[in-house]
Order: structure tokens, then C-alpha cells, then sequence
């Protein structure tokens, strides 16, 4: 999804962005070729926690709102710190082109029935997220004795959105989340990586790194257990539901 | 009543012996089984427990109910809309209150709608609900009989059927479906290799008589 940023820019974080395209150019399968036995070893759940990036805002208004205006007030105290357009992926032209503006927090209702007032013929789309938490979790396999690891970012959130055309008023609010997780095998002092995996992108999970040969090698020495063809289903999460 | 009462019984009586089993648990999880109050209603010709979800209804009775529910789903969207717009043009209420009046309305229309979709399907289907129904029957049967007796670090061993199974057997062919392929998707190969497996157990049975068994074994 591209949008464009009418009063604030946010900054780059660049190592970090570099270090996304460079995942996104390696897509292949691999890891549904192996079975994990995950055991949480540590866990951090922030309450309050920075945007990370406006995936599943994105998400949300594609899958209710795709068909509304095509210009959105985005009612918030913080910006993501990775861009939306970019984290998105290399699947730009899919996405429908957003004007987006950002606006300090207020009442949506209040807001909303200001637009609804002023019957300019023209309605943004009035979206805002809040209760943005972060978890973190390191988990081990015990299938590999000891030696896979993932780590998994997750954001829940609240996301609420009114679109306050007159004809066709609508309001929606869901639960959102978005998680990023990293499939590693540690070969001392090496850190391979097996999986890397993004959701959600277009409602699915994106996979940005899949390292079959790794996985191919590390099948044949029995490092780590193969997995059943018919036990794999590619739209689960790759970890255990976190506390 | 009776039926309830002869289930109790039996799971009264077997749990003693359980308790005190060490490692591995045996359990004649198939009488247990069809003992349960609501295999007593199972109809092995149309797959189904009579009385549930899973039991074959009358066309004209779901193109009844699938009226009612679409009604009923269009009532809620008019509701929905007159909510929006008062609301929104009044701007009195506040975000909290008209958003968890907007989350009802919206929890009510998702479950009319997958009511509109299990009625469609079953209409399709000529009155006979999806088979995931019963095989989660089957599955919640199984939970409600292993589970007060097992545990999270248990196996439990199933066993092979005492004899032919096939489309009028009296046990349904979903219970063996879900003991031997819990993991497995729902594709025809996977129906496939059940039919096939199926047919050769009661050969294997004949051999191995103790292969009837069913064993819990608590993992140390």
C-alpha cells in the first residue's frame, strides 16, 4: 500500500530497512520441510509500546474499507517506524494509493459528524490505533536439541475506523496483530538463518526469508526433524500462542 | 436419564483402575465410547447424532431457517446503518460507547452470516451438515472421555477397530478418522489412506488380538 504523508515524515531507520529488501529478494519454501517443538525460554510483554509499522492498519482497511475514499485521517500520537509502503513488500502495484494525513487525537464521533456537517461531497476515511502493546519471545526447539531458536515480535492492537459518507456510513473495530518472527540455527559462533516471516501482509503471512539449503543440510545431518507432509498448514503462525 | 446415569457409572468404575496405573493406561475407549449419551441417538445411515447439528434436516425446514436467518441478517444491518447515522450526525455519544455499540452489531451479523453459510452448505449437501460438525462431535466425545484420565505429558495408544468398518457400521467411520489422523488435513488422500488402513486393521486385529487395545501412556 502506498501512502503519502501530507504534514509528517517519519524517519528511516536505514540498517534496518536494508536489511528488510535484502530478505525480501529470497523467498523460496523451506521451512514447512521441518517440524519445530517450540518451549518458550524467555518472554517480555510491554502494555505500551511505539508503532512498529502500519501493517495492520493497512490490513484493516483493505480488507473493510477498500472501496471507501481513497483519502484517510489517520488520528495519532505516534507515527510507525517503518513505513508502511515499504514493509509491504515488492507487490506495490496491488495496492490502491492512499493520501494519508495525520491528525492529533481527538473523538472520532465528534470528528466524524464534523465532516458529516460540513457535506463538502468529499468523506476521509477517520482511522486510529491505541492499547499498542509489544511481546517479545525467544523460543527453543526441542527438536534440535537445543540449537534452533526463533525470536518472535508481536503488536496487538486496537484499531477503529468510521468512514462518514453520508449515503453509507460505516464504523468497524478489531483486535489487530502484527508479528514478525525469525527461525535461526545457532552453529557456534554462526547464527544461520532458517525463516524469516512478516504478518500481515495482504491478510497473509509474507514470508521474506525461506534458506532451503540450510534446512536441506541440516535435514540430511538430523540436526533438526523432518515434518510430515500432510501436518503442514502455511497460514498458521509459526510459534505457540503467546501468554 | 438412564443412559446418563449407566455413562456415569461407567466412567466411575473405570477411573479406579486408571489411578493407579503407573505408566501406561488401557482403556476400552470404544465401549466407553459408544456408552456416551449422545452415541445412543448416532444414525450410521445418515453419519450423524440425531437431535444435533450434525443430523440430517428436511430441505423445506433449512430453506425455512436460511429465510429467517437472512431476514434477521438484513434486520441487523438496518440496524447497524440507522445506528451510523444518528449517531454520526448527532456527535453526541462517545467513541467508547458507539464503538461497542457498533462491536454488538457486528458480533451479530458475523454470526448470522456463518448461520446463512451452514444452512447454504447444507442445503447444498440435500439436508446433510458438513462432516466437520460430527467429526468435532467425535472429537469433543473423545476430549470429555480421555481427558479428566489423562494428561499433557500422556500418549494415549489408540486402538485398531474389532471389525469391518464401512458405511453401516455402528461405530462412525469419523471416530477412527480422528484417533488415527488427528494431524492431517481434510483432502481425499488423507480419506483415502484412512479407507485404505481401515480395511486391512480388522485383518491385523484377527492376528494380533491385543492391537484392540487402547493404552494411555504417561510419558515420564
Amino acid at each position: 500500500m502506498q501512502f503519502t504523508f501530507a504534514k509528517q515524515r517519519s524517519r528511516l531507520p536505514t540498517a534496518f530497512l536494508t536489511l528488510l529488501l535484502f530478505f525480501t529478494a529470497n523467498s523460496l519454501f523451506a521451512c514447512s520441510l521441518a517440524i519445530h517443538d517450540w518451549k518458550l525460554i524467555h518472554y517480555a510483554n510491554f502494555k505500551q509500546a511505539p508503532l512498529l509499522t502500519s501493517l495492520a492498519e493497512a490490513n484493516f482497511i483493505m480488507a473493510q474499507f477498500a472501496k471507501e475514499s481513497e483519502k484517510i485521517f489517520w488520528m495519532t500520537e505516534q507515527m510507525p517506524l517503518i513505513p508502511l509502503s515499504l514493509a509491504a513488500g515488492k507487490d506495490k502495484d496491488d495496492y490502491k494509493h492512499f493520501e494519508l494525513q495525520i491528525l492529533p487525537k481527538e473523538s472520532m464521533v465528534t470528528m466524524a459528524s464534523q465532516l458529516m456537517a460540513q457535506d463538502s461531497g468529499e468523506y476521509p476515511l477517520l482511522v486510529s490505533s491505541d492499547k499498542i502493546g509489544l511481546k517479545l519471545a525467544f523460543l527453543r526447539d526441542s527438536n534440535s536439541d537445543g540449537n534452533c531458536y526463533q525470536l518472535v515480535l508481536l503488536q496487538p492492537s486496537r484499531i477503529r475506523a468510521v468512514s462518514p459518507n453520508p449515503a453509507n456510513p460505516q464504523a468497524h473495530e478489531v483486535q489487530a496483530q502484527v508479528w514478525f518472527s525469525a527461525v535461526f540455527y545457532l552453529q557456534f559462533p554462526f547464527i544461520n538463518f532458517m525463516s524469516i516471516t512478516l504478518y500481515p501482509v495482504k491478510g497473509n503471512n509474507k514470508t521474506l526469508l525461506e534458506n532451503t539449503s540450510l534446512v536441506y543440510q541440516l535435514l540430511d545431518k538430523q540436526k533438526i526433524k523432518r515434518r510430515g507432509a500432510l501436518e503442514f498448514n502455511p497460514l498458521e503462525p509459526k510459534f505457540p500462542e503467546l501468554p | 436419564m438412564n443412559q446418563a446415569k449407566h455413562f456415569l457409572i461407567a466412567v466411575l468404575f473405570f477411573i479406579p483402575s486408571l489411578l493407579c496405573a503407573s505408566d501406561i493406561v488401557e482403556m476400552n475407549l470404544e465401549n466407553l465410547f459408544l456408552s456416551h449419551p449422545l452415541m445412543q441417538n448416532y444414525d450410521p445411515l445418515a453419519g450423524g447424532i440425531l437431535g444435533t447439528k450434525s443430523a440430517k434436516i428436511s430441505v423445506n425446514e433449512l430453506q425455512k431457517c436460511l429465510k429467517e436467518e437472512t431476514d434477521k441478517s438484513e434486520q441487523i444491518k438496518e440496524k447497524k446503518k440507522n445506528l451510523l447515522s444518528e449517531a454520526l450526525l448527532s456527535g453526541t455519544l462517545s467513541d467508547e460507547i458507539f464503538f461497542e455499540r457498533v462491536k454488538h452489531l457486528d458480533a451479530e451479523l458475523l454470526q448470522a452470516e456463518r448461520e446463512i453459510r451452514f444452512l447454504e452448505m447444507a442445503i447444498e449437501r440435500d439436508g446433510q451438515p458438513s462432516s466437520s460438525i460430527f467429526r468435532q462431535q467425535i472429537t469433543d466425545i473423545l476430549n470429555e472421555l480421555v481427558l479428566p484420565i489423562s494428561s499433557s505429558d500422556a500418549i494415549r495408544l489408540n486402538k485398531l477397530p474389532c471389525f469391518p468398518v464401512n458405511k453401516y457400521s455402528s461405530m462412525p467411520k469419523e471416530y477412527f478418522y480422528e484417533n488415527f489422523f488427528k494431524e492431517t488435513s481434510e483432502s481425499s488422500e488423507s480419506e483415502q489412506i484412512l479407507l485404505e488402513y481401515l480395511k486391512r486393521a480388522y485383518e491385523i486385529k484377527s492376528i494380533f488380538p491385543s492391537a484392540s487395545k487402547t493404552l494411555i501412556w504417561r510419558k515420564k
